[in-house]
């Protein structure tokens, strides 16, 4: 059984934060979210984007499990945040070896490593 | 010869908009046609969109499923089967053309979906409401958009398809569209396109509704980028409403249906314990088409014959009358694996019902195309759900999938045709840079109206005017708060001033297009004085054949939202399939 630190009602989320374009490196910040049985971490994220700190950055696209778009690290462990509940403190990271765009988002992989993009990109700037 | 770029303007040949199925065909087809293409997607590149999430069953009709599969298909499921089944289901207002191309084109490209490397599952079972056999073929939406994303990526150099990317609006130039415009979020970077051809595949808008079945990225930005460009659109009262369970996550991130629990054999109940569908299909019970249960499910409820939730009001679903191996056989099927059922819920079935409520599921109103994708204006092309005409009133289960290759593929077509027989023409400097101000608005304005705020209130709107139930004077209410709100806009903004990967910032732009969809469904809700498919008015609870065999058709004049009625197109009009009398 995970151990459970839920205290008044909340857990404490320790988030990852960063901004390639300003800051030098990431540090972490912990946001306290009410402990329902029905919240998951993509739930912790979204409800503490729209309550908490709207500079919060997230991805996701399906909500159930499919897209893969959602996928954090919590606690080392690669997850898709939508299909774990919050049932702990936790702290949240960006998938680690990628590109990070801000925060929690990332970079796809195989398109950074795709030659035709990074051109374009470049084409344009 | 790649996208270039012109003055900070990339250049291509065709522009699509949406990489779910109906983009990806028709990036791939117009490619296929020697041109260049580029992609923008307001994601990641085969992590996004509906068709990802999809069943996925997808109909063609069962004696081409013997030829092209040898699955054993019903020897008397014709192709006029489906095309039958398709207009009785959509209630004789579909467009009976693009019926005729789904019905006919379906085949080759199923067939070409397997020769790219999808693994069929088999025919789609048991045969789903309103399909006298079971029409479809089985696979999973996760492998048509791997395979249609890896088909992209071997086409090399000739597509790029740009992640991250938001369009917000066209480009037109003399009454035809020459691009569009919009944000790359990641970055916090304008992009302006020039393209000689636009395909939209933008897909949904059920981000207008707090709780729906389809992914977060689906706020109507096709259907409102294509109204402000003066395109028309039409049937955007009809959209289908399911009947689900309370299984969504806090804050509501998506919600999940269990048609299967009541296609195998599950009771709805009302609080008095009946079987409310004996008064609606006494036949076919909790089988009847999706539309007539979610209106009869929405009916109890409103009318306090259900029970009220924290999250909304519902009936219940029981499979107690049920043996137990039954419960147990379902408990083994992907699809309700998927939606995230532990051993405790199906023990918990066997004893005791659970919620069962009503959601919003697929568009069947959106841009008006013809049968090879061209919308009403010069350039512009559409494809899949962001179109209307295909389903008219009710949506055939399983012709969604089929629509966005079929759709896909004719449009990618149509566009490489026109691409290569029209020069690239010039942009228009000055719409460019109110464009460009438009998308930085809500970044810089100091402070103002919060674009969640603005959502929350618009979603709240549409969960008590916009759903299946409907009345006069309450969709009267909904067009004046609409109005109301609009006043809103121009005072949008996001409270953080970061460019990159700005939540609010993306909230802001699609504030804009939810509220010019949510007016649409409104405006054309409220003309239509009768009851058909998804759409119920308490006012006019009777199907008006005399008055009502046609489409509500809608296009900006000036600023404002004009309506239309126009019988749907012919010359097959009606000659295949006639309504009974009612
Ligand atoms: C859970 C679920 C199950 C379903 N099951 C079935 C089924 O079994 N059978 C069936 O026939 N149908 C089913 N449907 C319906 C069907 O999946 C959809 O109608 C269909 O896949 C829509 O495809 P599309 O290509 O038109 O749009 P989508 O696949 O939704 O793609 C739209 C694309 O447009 C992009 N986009 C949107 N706005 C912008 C913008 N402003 N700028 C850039 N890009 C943008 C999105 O990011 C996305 O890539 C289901 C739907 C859901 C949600
Ligand atoms: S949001 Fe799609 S997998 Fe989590």
């Amino acid at each position: 059984m995970p151990k459970k630190n839920e205290e008044n009602g909340q857990f404490n989320i320790t988030v990852f934060r960063y901004d390639p374009a300003t800051d030098r490196e990431g540090r972490y910040k912990t946001y306290k979210v009410p402990a329902r049985k029905d919240m998951t971490i993509l739930g912790a994220l979204t409800f503490i984007y729209e309550n908490l700190d709207s500079t919060l950055a997230h991805a996701y696209s399906c909500g159930w499990g499919e897209c893969r778009g959602c996928m954090v690290s919590v606690d080392g462990r690669s997850v898709k945040a939508c299909l774990v509940k919050l049932t702990q403190d936790v702290k949240i990271g960006p998938l680690p070896g990628r590109e990070i765009v801000k925060d929690l988002v990332v970079l796809d992989r195989e398109l950074v490593a795709d030659r035709r993009l990074s051109k374009i990109g470049a084409a344009e700037s | 010869m790649t996208a270039k770029a012109t003055g900070g303007t990339v250049e291509t040949d065709v522009l699509v908009i949406g990489s779910g199925g109906a983009g990806l065909y028709a990036a791939i087809e117009a490619a296929r046609n020697g041109q260049q293409v580029m992609v923008l997607t307001k994601g990641v590149l085969g992590k996004n969109g509906a068709t990802l999430t999809s069943g996925a069953d997808f109909n063609l009709d069962g004696h081409s499923i013997r030829r092209l599969f040898g699955f054993t298909a019903d020897p008397r499921d014709a192709p006029e089967i489906l095309f039958e089944d398709t207009i009785n289901v959509g209630e004789w207002i579909n467009n009976q053309k693009l019926v005729e191309t789904l019905v006919d084109d379906a085949p080759q490209r199923v067939k070409e979906l397997v020769d790219w490397g999808t693994r069929m599952e088999g025919l789609a079972m048991p045969a789903r409401p309103g399909c006298r056999y079971p029409h479809g073929v089985k696979t999973t939406g996760l492998e048509i958009s791997n395979v249609l994303a890896k088909k992209v990526k071997q086409l090399g150099q000739q597509v790029t398809v740009r992640d991250n990317i938001m369009a917000t609006d066209l480009l037109t130039s003399n009454g035809r569209v020459v691009g569009a415009v919009g944000l790359d979020f990641a970055h916090g970077d304008f992009v302006a396109i020039k393209a000689k051809a636009v395909v939209i595949a933008t897909g949904g808008g059920q981000e207008i509704f707090p709780i729906h079945t389809y992914p977060k990225e689906m706020s109507g930005d096709g259907q409102a980028m294509g109204y402000r460009a003066g395109a028309e659109l039409l049937d955007m009262e009809s959209m289908q409403f399911i009947t689900m369970t309370f299984l969504h996550p806090y804050p509501p991130t998506s919600a999940r249906f269990l048609i299967l629990f009541m296609s195998n054999g599950g009771w709805l109940l009302n609080k008095h314990g009946q079987r409310f569908m004996s008064k609606w299909d006494p036949q076919n019970m909790e089988d009847a088409r999706r539309s007539l249960v979610a209106v009869a499910v929405n009916k109890e409820i409103l009318e306090g014959r259900g029970w009220k939730g924290d999250r909304g009001g519902y009936v219940a679903l029981s499979m107690r009358h049920l043996p137990e191996d039954i419960i147990d056989y379902l408990s083994g099927d992907w699809y309700i694996r998927r939606c995230l059922f532990s051993k405790r819920d199906f023990d918990h079935l066997k004893k005791d019902s659970i919620e069962a409520f009503i959601a919003p599921h697929s568009f069947q109103g959106g841009l008006r195309v013809d049968e090879n994708g061209s919308t009403t204006l010069a350039g512009l092309f559409a494809a899949g759900e962001v179109t209307g005409g295909l389903h008219g009133a009710d949506r055939l289960a399983g012709n969604a999938v089929s629509q966005c290759f079929v759709q896909g593929s004719r449009a990618g077509r149509s566009a490489a045709r026109f691409a290569a027989k029209n020069r690239s023409a010039e942009v228009n400097k000055s719409q460019l840079e109110s464009l460009r101000e438009k998308v930085f608005a809500p970044l810089e304005r100091k402070d103002g109206v919060s674009p969640l705020e603005m959502r929350r209130r618009l979603q709240k709107l549409a969960s008590e005017k916009l759903i299946n139930v409907r009345s006069g004077e309450s969709l009267e209410k909904a067009v004046g708060e609409i109005e109301e709100m609009k006043k809103s806009l121009p005072r949008l903004a996001a409270r953080s001033k970061n460019p990159r990967y700005n939540r609010e910032w993306v909230a802001a732009l699609e504030a804009e297009n939810s509220l010019v969809v949510a007016e649409m469904i409104a405006r054309s809700a409220l003309m239509r004085t009768e009851s058909r498919g998804n759409h119920y008015r308490y006012d006019f609870p009777a199907t008006d054949n005399q008055n009502w065999l046609k489409n509500i058709i809608l296009r900006r004049v000036d600023t404002k939202m004009r309506l239309f009625t126009a019988a749907p197109p012919g010359p097959l009009h009606f000659a295949r399939v006639t309504p009974p009398e009612r």
